[in-house]
């Protein structure tokens, strides 16, 4: 059938599919959202951070999240720090002890460090990277995955759109046949590339298969390492009242 | 001109309407999707063991140094399930005076007691009853118009007040709240069981008399002091309006403005107070403060410093002068040690109140602590009386140096 048509009519028939079937950078992005977090969920994870010479420190985080509006925080362990609570809002981010005898919440930076840990506070209460990054596609690569071996992987590079953004840049690497995010490259606003994240152990967690462990490296301070292992993912209806900084005080 | 109803109409109506609502929406539950949730019960402490020397000026071995072995311990246990929530916050006192006749004074103080229920769709509202810690207004070291619980030192301490508490929020960036404070009524009716069970006692009797103030007995509403203000985000802008109302006493207005300037954070707040209520008098008592935070982050460490400045118009419990410099000095590296200097500065005098905390974090939930906090300037200023707030009881006593370890489990 093909042989009766001119290459011209074939192309123009191909075309769109062809088009269909090339993803944007965008859509890319929204797909490394997608397999990262669920619309709405709760979470419970555990991040270790180690430096050299030194004890590895150890948080264990609930999360309660929804992609339209926040995420809430809340340290479990240890002692010391448990039932400190965060709110990440559009623009804001809060901090609330109850042990600390005031009844106000603190306003930190998105970009500071997030309890001594390499991630920033955006690292670990943004839901999603579309709200602040804008996407554009670099050439193909194969990543040497430490876990997967070599993997053909799609390369996006997320721009920074807003000021509130954490970082500049982040370039990341993403398996071509079914966008998953395996390694992501951060750059200061100066340029700098200063921190690098590989994601492992791609498991199931019940509505969606994603990396449990996230494995961030300072590259400006050698050697110190921040994993943040995901214990447990669910998809549940977050209500609205979680997000707002009366809940922080409850 | 006084006021014919004792309490804004507007709080109370607005305490019962949701009140009432609460029983159909606690029937409904806030339990999310995807199955039941249960209670959950947790409970988070603290056990700190040292001393505390105290001294009039700098030398411990004046006559009039008090040496104090300090055992101490706070807990916060809390409740969470759908629709509802329960918190108790308190500790327990079992230091004691390291003297010839040791004083030994063991004491449990409760901060907050209180049930949560969630209320309306989705929990957008929520009604605390019971004793609770309260913030109003946006000033982190000043606050004009946080008076319902006032703060009981120069930085946001609070022990808590009695009565209703009604939050609601209308997406993420308003906040509604209105309260009722039952303190003095509670105050007076404790007043009037410990002067009934012994009415030949008069100084009993005189102190009933002082806690009603005028009132014409514990259920007297004019004893009631309400609250209300509301909480608006706008980006980086922050905005704050609050209103505290005591009938036939006090009412006080507040409105704070915050920004988030690339990572400084400013605050202003100013308050206009009437007595007796009357909102028409010539001259209402001016408060105000104006303050900035700013935190330099470097992988696990931080320094925050702030300063803030405060206009006291009027003569108050803590405040007694007109102006105030509060600078803050915050070290912090995770896991290692914490370091905090303040310094309240009554500008007038001039004298300050001087207090320093290093923390060091040897091994996981394990802090040593150092303290002191001294008042510099003439004796009997401002932050010497100040100071007899954080001071163990004695003659004098303008230093106080505190060694500690303290265990988190």
């Amino acid at each position: 059938m093909f042989r009766r048509l001119s290459p011209v009519v074939l192309a123009l028939i191909l075309l769109p599919t062809a088009l269909a079937a090339a993803p944007t950078a965008s859509e890319i992005l929204a797909s490394v959202d997608h397999a990262l977090f669920l619309s709405s969920y709760t979470s419970r994870a555990t991040m270790v951070t180690v430096e050299p010479g030194k004890e590895a420190r150890s948080m264990t985080l609930d999360t309660w999240s929804r992609s339209d509006k926040g995420s809430y925080l809340e340290v479990q362990a240890p002692a010391r720090t448990k039932g400190t609570r965060f709110l990440q809002l559009e623009g804001s981010l809060w901090m609330f002890n109850p042990k600390s005898g005031s009844a106000n919440p603190l306003r930190l930076s998105a970009r500071d460090s997030f309890q001594g840990s390499t991630m920033s506070n955006a690292d670990v209460g943004k839901s999603q990277f579309s709200d602040d990054y804008v996407a554009t596609l670099a050439p193909e690569a194969i990543l040497n995955h430490e876990e997967l071996g070599p993997v053909p992987c799609i390369v996006i590079e997320a721009t920074a759109r807003t000021a509130d953004a954490a970082y500049g840049r982040i370039v990341m690497w993403v398996r071509k046949k079914d966008y998953m995010p395996l390694h992501m490259e951060y750059y200061a606003k100066s340029g700098l590339l200063f921190k690098r994240m590989d994601l492992m152990k791609i498991r199931s967690f019940g509505p969606i298969n994603r990396p449990a462990v996230m494995r961030m490296e300072s590259l400006d301070k050698k050697g110190t390492i921040t994993t943040f292992t995901l214990e447990s993912i669910e998809a549940r209806s977050v209500p609205d009242s979680t997000f707002n900084k009366n809940w922080l005080t409850r | 001109m006084r006021s014919a109803f004792p309490c804004p109409p507007i709080i109370l109506l607005l305490c019962a309407a949701l009140a009432l609502a609460a029983v159909p929406a606690l029937a409904q539950g806030t339990a999310p999707e995807g199955g039941e949730v249960q209670p959950v019960y947790s409970l988070s402490c603290d056990a700190a063991a040292g001393f505390v020397l105290s001294a009039d000026g700098y030398d411990p071995a004046v006559a009039d140094s008090v040496a104090i072995v300090s055992l101490a311990a706070n807990f916060l246990h809390r409740v969470e399930a759908p629709g509802w929530g329960l918190v108790l916050n308190h500790s327990l006192d079992l230091s004691a005076q390291a003297a010839a006749t040791a004083q030994f004074n063991p004491t449990m103080a409760v901060y907050e007691a209180y049930v949560r229920f969630d209320l309306l769709t989705g929990g957008r509202a929520q009604l605390f009853v019971g004793k609770r810690r309260m913030g109003m207004g946006l000033g982190t070291a000043f606050a004009p118009g946080d008076l319902l619980d006032p703060r009981t030192g120069f930085w946001d301490q609070k022990n808590g007040f009695r009565g209703l508490d009604l939050q609601a929020s209308l997406g993420s960036d308003l906040s509604l709240r209105a309260a009722l404070s039952l303190d003095r009524n509670l105050d007076a009716t404790a007043a009037r069981l410990r002067a009934l069970a012994n009415p030949a006692n008069s100084a009993l009797q005189a102190a009933y008399n002082t806690a009603l103030g005028g009132a014409t007995g514990p259920a007297d509403p004019r004893l009631l002091t309400s609250a209300a203000s509301l909480d608006v985000q706008l980006g980086a802008f922050q905005i704050a309006v609050s209103g505290l109302w005591r009938p036939e006493a006090l009412g006080r207005a507040s409105l704070g403005l915050g920004l988030d300037l690339g990572g400084v954070i400013l605050q202003a707040e100013g308050a206009a107070e009437f007595l007796d209520g009357d909102a028409s008098a010539e001259s209402p008592s001016l408060f105000g403060t104006v303050g900035a935070r700013y935190t330099w982050t470097v992988d696990a460490g931080s320094l925050t410093l702030c300063l803030d400045y405060d206009y006291n118009g009027a003569t108050g419990a803590i405040l007694k002068k007109t102006h105030y410099l509060l600078p803050q000095v915050i070290l912090s590296w995770t896991d290692v040690l914490d370091l905090s200097f303040r310094a309240l500065v009554e500008m007038e005098g001039p004298s300050a109140l001087v207090s320093g905390l290093l923390a060091v974090h040897p091994a996981r939930n394990l802090d040593l602590e150092f303290s002191i906090l001294t008042s510099l300037g003439e004796s009997g200023n401002d932050a010497t009386a100040l100071s007899a707030s954080y001071l163990p009881a004695g003659a004098a006593l303008t230093t106080a140096a505190g060694l500690s370890a303290r265990v988190h489990f």
